[in-house]
């Protein structure tokens, strides 16, 4: 880039009004070895921004941080402690983001076997009257002669579609119960990953 | 991001082992706050604000033991003469020491501008300042150091 473009440049920068982009073509023309002799000493200028800008947290701050928030075990490994803080950053998210969703799992799981135990529980409610012998005399079956009880829901329902129905509306509860869960999750996950890596790693 | 926080920290602490654990402070109370993340429009710009605020109350604390210690020992602190911490030094030290001496708003403001890139209106919302502010204070801290390089090089300036 010709020195009139970058003496037109360092008058907006010293005036405050350079953009980002115009201070990076600035940088990157002061550190490049082409710098006109008459803006050579501005090279200074550059050289300390670089100088200060290349200075980093120290290696152990991250692992402090790391170890205080309480995510000391996945770098116990001495292995994966050699991998780098961003290995181990990338896998503290992904060992907490499971914890996360096991809740949810849980949650839906505790849900299917309430929705369950609340059907067999009417089922049940239903078949132990079964062999009721009043019943039995209604329907004409000669009393001993009753098969044996079998607690089906052809037993529960008489018509078997309205059986079916109730069977897809808990299922169907359950799953919309599970997709919210993992919905949530997912969202919380991408968040966080994003965020976290942004804010541990550089 | 944690390079940045502590960059920022040791410009304004000037001190390693100070700025680290200011660090620590506000990247441990950020993952407690983890679930607020998604409401914050810059989560970087946020935590910067979090580092200066957190090296703020340490100035303040290290000035209230200072001025025990000094009234305890009846010696004041040492002042550097700004014409001698340049003397014999390369202009990247000069430039270096000269930023020492800039006011808070400057140094900070050319901090976050130079070495991290910030936007404009990122660092009005880290330093709390209005964007005139920003611009104003970074105009005069490169001022200072243009004035500083011109004179001591003699070199082309067309003002």
């Amino acid at each position: 880039m010709g020195s009139e473009v970058i003496k037109q440049l360092l008058e907006k920068y010293w005036q405050a009004e350079t953009s980002l982009e115009e201070e990076r073509i600035l940088t990157e023309y002061f550190r490049g070895q082409d710098v006109a002799e008459e803006l050579e000493s501005y090279r200074s200028l550059f050289d300390w921004i670089g100088e200060e800008a290349a200075l980093t947290a120290p290696l152990g701050l991250q692992e402090r941080i790391l170890q205080q928030i309480g995510t000391s075990e996945p770098m116990a490994d001495e292995k994966e402690r050699q991998g780098g803080y961003h290995l181990n950053a990338g896998r503290h998210v992904e060992r907490r983001m499971p914890a996360r969703g096991m809740r949810y799992a849980a949650a839906a799981a505790l849900l299917l076997c309430v929705v369950s135990t609340f059907l067999v529980a009417r089922i049940g409610g239903r078949t132990t009257t079964e062999p009721d012998p009043g019943i039995a005399q209604h329907s004409g079956i000669p009393a001993g002669q009753h098969p044996a009880p079998q607690p089906s829901i052809k037993d529960t329902y008489d018509d078997p579609e309205k059986a079916l129905a109730v069977v897809r509306q808990a299922l169907l509860r359950v799953s919309v119960s599970m997709n919210e869960g993992r919905r949530i999750t997912q969202k919380n996950m991408r968040l966080m990953d994003h965020s976290w890596q942004a804010a541990v790693s550089h | 991001m944690k390079d940045k926080l502590f960059r920022f920290a040791v410009g304004l602490l000037r001190n390693v082992e100070e700025a680290e654990d200011a660090v620590q402070d506000v990247m441990v109370n950020m993952w407690a706050k983890r679930e607020q993340w998604g409401e914050l429009n810059n989560l970087a710009a946020y935590c910067m604000t979090a580092v200066r605020n957190s090296c703020l109350d340490r100035l303040r604390k290290r000035r209230i033991v200072s001025v025990q210690e000094d009234s305890a020992s009846g010696l004041s602190s040492p002042e550097k003469n700004p014409q001698e911490s340049m003397m014999d030094k390369e202009m990247v030290q000069r430039i270096r020491a000269c930023m020492e001496l800039l006011p808070a708003n400057q140094q900070q403001v050319i901090r976050l501008r130079e070495m991290e890139g910030f936007s404009y209106n990122e660092i009005a919302e880290i330093l709390g300042l209005s964007l005139d502010q920003v611009k104003v204070n970074l105009f005069r801290a490169r001022t200072t150091i243009k004035k500083l390089i011109t004179k001591e090089e003699g070199i082309w300036d067309p003002k």
